[in-house]
């Protein structure tokens, strides 16, 4: 987003931003980076995904992600705070870039409450496996903190839409990010549920049949090698639509990473409004409609490509990679939402910025 | 890698109330000679590799009590803290259960007490060998050193199916004063109840304790294993894992540092088969990432300075040894009393990791337990407690 920075734009920049910030609906400005575990994915850059946060126990050892939706709540796993653990173990890492290189925007907060969706059974593969995190303190937003905006529940993200992943997990099978442990992002594309049930069909492990719950949302590659990965769980599932960025998924589980036709499985955030909304009543969301129609996915489950789980491991990114992030400019494909109208959130995160220098 | 923290997920009730700190049994009592054994030999040599096995240690002393009489045998039974006499039958079970054919064979023990050509050995020696430690009697001419030598090889490997060969050399036997070898020979391949994928194995960097860094290949799983975190009295803390081997019966035991600064001459000393004890109690299951390198050790060893060292010394002296229950047609001393120990370690097991199971799926990031520098092992036969492998891996 770094091209709307244009010298000329400030000025129109700040005063918008000051408006913005009195009338301050929390979410009017969610979904937008104030700039412009991933197996197979390429260095983030800085502020460019300002809602992924980090969970970690002891300040030490990395265990998920999670995405920031108000000052004080964010949304993750809930696999990923098992009941034997106490929450006074955790600290939520806000703003961070590199894990080992914190920088001077990182914020640290404890967890004041997990709130984790009842359908939850703490069995890997359960329904429900999402939680809203209360911060101890909200955070104040800054270039590197931003909220995400979460899809109302009439939001349907099609096969085949472009949406991004991001997280500090592993980048091969047991493999951890190596220091500075650079925040990922990968690009996947919607997979649909009709075709990720019959992926997960090819081949399946009789004693564990894994199955796609109608809350779940499957992303990713037929042919394995880009996915997320452990240590990516709670983590965005980001869809561009219009202007800002949908939660559309939060990082939940997958068979191995990586392993042809076993796509990533994440939770689906519009079917829990309701719920999240019981738990945060002030919570706005997005009537985002997405324009475009779902790609056909004839042969990519087929049992020409089935196989056993080859070898993932040693993979290079293909060439091209890595495609750019920022977003494009707004094509035909997307309508934007009257909450993220246009680039007038944009500016005025521009402004806050600026504000807070001055 | 840092285990202070309490488990991280959440698993199956954990086996610990099972374990409640027991008497010792005889077999661990037998264990933990030889790791006395094995103490001594790391202080002489920190840095490299070596593989004992305690229970094998155990059966060749078992086996020279049934044959000791007067200060000799009084040294031996004061040492080991049992007569074998008293535990025949039990020991006889042990032994048997070991290398039974439910551990898939994966076991392979040769005993043999080689004796000078010509004694007259004394029958209930010659059959009690043969019934408690499956332990051969023979008889060897060590007049002509190379054939005997030969002969004692050649034995070792076909006992062993091939995996251990050369034990002993000419240059070992004197052909006057030579009149009991002592060998046991013990090899180990095991395979694993969750097997290592091989396509996880791939070069990581290995940090040996001489200070350099090795490109090995190591195994990889993510799987639920039981382990923990405890320390030696004196605070210096260690993480430790129970990887189970096909049956159960048999698992291996790896003890590393938490800090990488703590040499593992400093945890050694504390460790004893109560020690392993109290970590069946400590550890619970967990989801764990689990590296650790491919790796073969074997070490001959020469028991006789170590043995000495804990106060088990007539028996090597020509005047004072007192083997009158071997043979009463002359006076016999231990000249040779060696070990061979071979352990190979692999991604083979008999199930596929469990990777590919329900309760691995999730994408939350699991401890790690990777063992990336100098790492102590034990080889645990759990129905008994007998330590038939215990090693420190110091370089690739």
């Amino acid at each position: 987003m770094g091209r709307l920075l244009g010298p000329g734009r400030l000025f129109v920049g700040l005063l918008l931003a000051c408006v913005a910030e009195k009338t301050s609906a929390q979410n009017v400005l969610c979904g937008v980076p104030a700039l412009g575990r991933i197996l197979g994915g390429t260095d983030a850059q800085r502020g460019q995904w300002p809602w992924q946060v980090g969970l970690s126990i002891h300040s030490k050892h990395h265990v998920c992600g999670g995405t920031l939706i108000t000052p004080e709540w964010v949304i993750t796993a809930a696999h990923c705070f098992p009941s034997v653990n106490k929450i006074e173990i955790y600290d939520v890492t806000l703003g961070a870039f590199q894990l080992k290189n914190p920088a001077g925007d990182m914020v640290v907060r404890q967890v004041e409450r997990v709130i984790k969706h009842p359908d939850y059974t703490e069995d890997d593969g359960s329904k429900g496996d999402i939680a809203l995190v209360k911060l101890k303190q909200p955070v104040t937003y800054s270039r590197t903190i931003r909220p995400i905006c979460l899809p109302a529940s009439s939001v349907n993200f099609p096969a085949g839409m472009k949406c991004t992943i991001t997280g500090w997990g592993n980048v091969l099978t047991l493999t951890s990010l190596p220091p500075p442990m650079t925040l990922q992002q990968l690009e996947v594309p919607i997979i649909g549920t009709d075709t990720c049930r019959c992926l997960y069909g090819l081949n399946p492990d009789p004693e564990d049949p894994q199955i796609i719950h109608n809350d779940m949302l499957c992303a990713g590659h037929a042919e394995g090698k880009k996915d997320a990965c452990q240590g990516d769980s709670g983590g965005p599932l980001s869809c561009r639509v219009g202007n800002s960025w949908l939660l559309a998924g939060v990082v939940s589980w997958g068979d191995a990473c990586g392993a042809p036709n076993r796509p990533g499985v994440y939770i689906r955030t519009s079917i829990y409004t309701d719920w999240i909304k019981e738990n945060i009543p002030q919570m706005e969301f997005s009537q985002a409609t997405v324009d475009m129609k779902p790609v056909s996915e004839e042969g990519l489950c087929s049992n020409a490509t089935a196989g056993q789980p080859g070898r993932y491991d040693e993979m290079q990114p293909p060439a091209g990679w890595p495609r750019p992030i920022t977003p494009k400019p707004p094509s035909g494909n997307s309508a934007t939402s009257w909450a993220c109208t246009a680039s007038l959130p944009l500016l005025s995160l521009l402004l806050l910025s600026l504000c807070y220098l001055l | 890698m840092n285990w202070h923290y309490p488990l991280l997920f959440a698993a199956l009730t954990s086996m610990c109330t099972c374990f409640q700190l027991n008497p010792l049994s005889l077999e661990e009592l037998g264990s933990d000679i030889g790791i006395q054994v094995f103490n001594q030999l790391v202080k002489t040599r920190p840095k490299d590799n070596i593989v004992v096995s305690p229970h094998g240690i155990a059966s060749v002393l078992g086996m020279l009590q049934l044959g000791a009489d007067g200060k000799t045998k009084k040294q031996l039974t004061t040492v080991m803290r049992y007569s074998v006499n008293g535990v025949g039958k039990v020991l006889r079970k042990i032994n048997k259960a070991i290398v039974s054919k439910k551990n898939k064979d994966v076991v392979t023990v040769a005993n043999a007490v080689f004796a000078k050509s010509g004694l007259k050995m004394e029958v209930p020696f010659v059959s009690r060998n043969n019934d408690v430690f499956q332990c051969g009697v023979k008889s060897v001419d060590f007049m002509d050193p190379s054939a005997a030598c030969d002969t004692v090889n050649q034995w070792v490997k076909n006992e062993t199916k091939g995996m251990i060969s050369g034990v002993l050399s000419p240059d070992a036997i004197d052909s006057a004063l030579t009149r009991l070898v002592l060998v046991n020979a013990i090899y180990f391949k095991g395979l694993w109840k969750s097997r290592f994928q091989p396509e996880n194995t791939k070069k990581r960097t290995f940090n040996g304790a001489d200070g350099k860094a090795y490109q090995i290949p190591m195994l990889a799983q993510l799987s639920v294993f039981r382990c923990g975190t405890t320390s030696t009295p004196n605070d210096l803390w260690y993480n430790i894992i129970e990887l189970p081997y096909h049956g159960e019966s048999i698992s291996m035991l790896i003890a590393l540092p938490t800090e990488s600064t703590t040499p593992l001459s400093a945890i050694i000393p504390h460790i004893s088969t109560k020690t392993i004890q109290s970590w069946m109690a400590t550890m619970v299951q967990k989801r764990v990432q689990v590296i650790l390198p491919k790796f073969t050790a074997e070490t001959e060893t020469d028991l006789k300075e170590p043995l000495r060292e804990l106060g088990i010394r007539d028996m090597f002296e020509q005047s004072k040894a007192n083997f009158a229950k071997i043979t009463r047609t002359e006076s016999l001393h231990v000249s040779q009393i060696l070990q061979k120990a071979k352990i190979e370690v692999s991604e083979d097991g008999t199930k596929a990791s469990a990777a590919t199971t329900a309760i691995l799926i999730a994408r939350s990031s699991p401890p790690w337990f990777v063992a990336d520098r100098p790492f102590l092992f034990f080889i645990r036969h759990n129905p008994t407690g007998a330590v038939l492998f215990m090693g420190q891996i110091n370089k690739p």
